[in-house]
């Protein structure tokens, strides 16, 4: 399991500058910095309810990975575009706060590149998604 | 941002906004709100999760600048806002889980065409000379039944 040194320094002087408050035990051990991985096969992509793969099956992974509140997450997903690029990348990051287990939000720029060009026979380069604010 | 009602019921809510979509020059807004339901485990077999999901929402957006379309008159096009629609179930199975989803949106087959672009597009619609003067219609927009397989490792140790 990934653990850096620095880590579990960092961990060490939070919990003595603290160790007056009345936390959660499992709380302050917990581990700020969270992996995440996957992949996913789809027998059609839709985003937004449009579809972006033509009614194709597409493929995709992503990684995403928080420390503490802090944020970063990439996905590779096919696409069937009309101008046929190869592969879609979005990347985003920002913060994600967590209220106790029950609320969370997420909040930071996303952008999304094709592999080559973008809106068919109108546009070229690159192609940004809505920065998302959740 | 998601938050708890209970146990088993979770709303969820996304704003978004982007200076330049498809880089056509429009900014574009999105909404939505999303609602899932987990079915009690006493119901399922063992270490398998049920989850039930809806989801609404609303695209909004600018003209276009020239180099994104133009429309007959100049000035820009103006991309068709539209809303869209999710009812999906989940299966969850250890690192596994199996989606089935229902999508739809309100756009035309007209309107579809105005907004991706499509260059497969068939002729044959109601034309509309400022935006889509061949009538031209695309499916990329309209009810889809699909279905997604993924799995997902987390490196956190709990």
């Amino acid at each position: 399991m990934l653990r850096p040194a620095l880590l579990a320094s960092l961990l060490a002087l939070t919990c003595a500058a603290h160790a007056e408050e009345a936390t959660d035990a499992a709380a302050k051990s917990e581990d700020p910095l969270k992996i995440k991985a996957g992949a996913v096969l789809m027998t059609d992509y839709i985003y937004r309810g449009v579809s972006y793969s033509a009614h194709y099956p597409s493929v995709g992974s992503y990684v995403d990975v928080q420390y503490g509140w802090l944020y970063a997450w990439t996905n590779f997903n096919s696409v069937k575009f009309s101008t046929s690029p190869a592969v879609e990348i979005t990347m985003a990051t920002g913060v994600r706060p967590t209220s106790g287990r029950s609320s969370s939000i997420s909040a930071g720029p996303t952008t999304t590149i094709p592999a080559s060009s973008g809106r068919s026979g109108r546009t070229t380069g690159k192609r940004t998604r809505p920065c998302r604010t959740s | 941002m998601s938050h708890k009602l209970t146990d088993q019921i979770t709303l969820g809510s996304t704003l978004a906004y982007a200076p330049d979509v498809w880089q056509t020059g429009a900014w574009g807004g999105y909404a939505a709100g999303a609602l899932s339901y987990d079915l009690p485990s006493e119901l399922l077999p063992t270490a398998l999760g049920t989850t039930l999901s809806f989801d609404l929402g609303r695209s909004w957006f600018g003209n276009t600048t020239s180099g994104g379309g133009v429309s007959a008159a100049g000035g820009g096009l103006p991309l068709p806002a539209y809303t869209n629609w999710r009812a999906g179930i989940t299966f969850s199975y250890q690192v596994f889980k199996l989606a089935l989803n229902y999508t739809h949106t309100n756009l035309s087959r007209e309107n579809c065409y105005v907004y991706t672009g499509d260059l497969a597009a068939i002729p044959g619609g109601i034309a509309n000379p400022g935006n889509n003067p061949f009538g031209l219609r695309s499916g990329l927009c309209g009810a889809t039944f699909s279905a997604t397989l993924g799995f997902e490792i987390d490196a956190q140790r709990k």
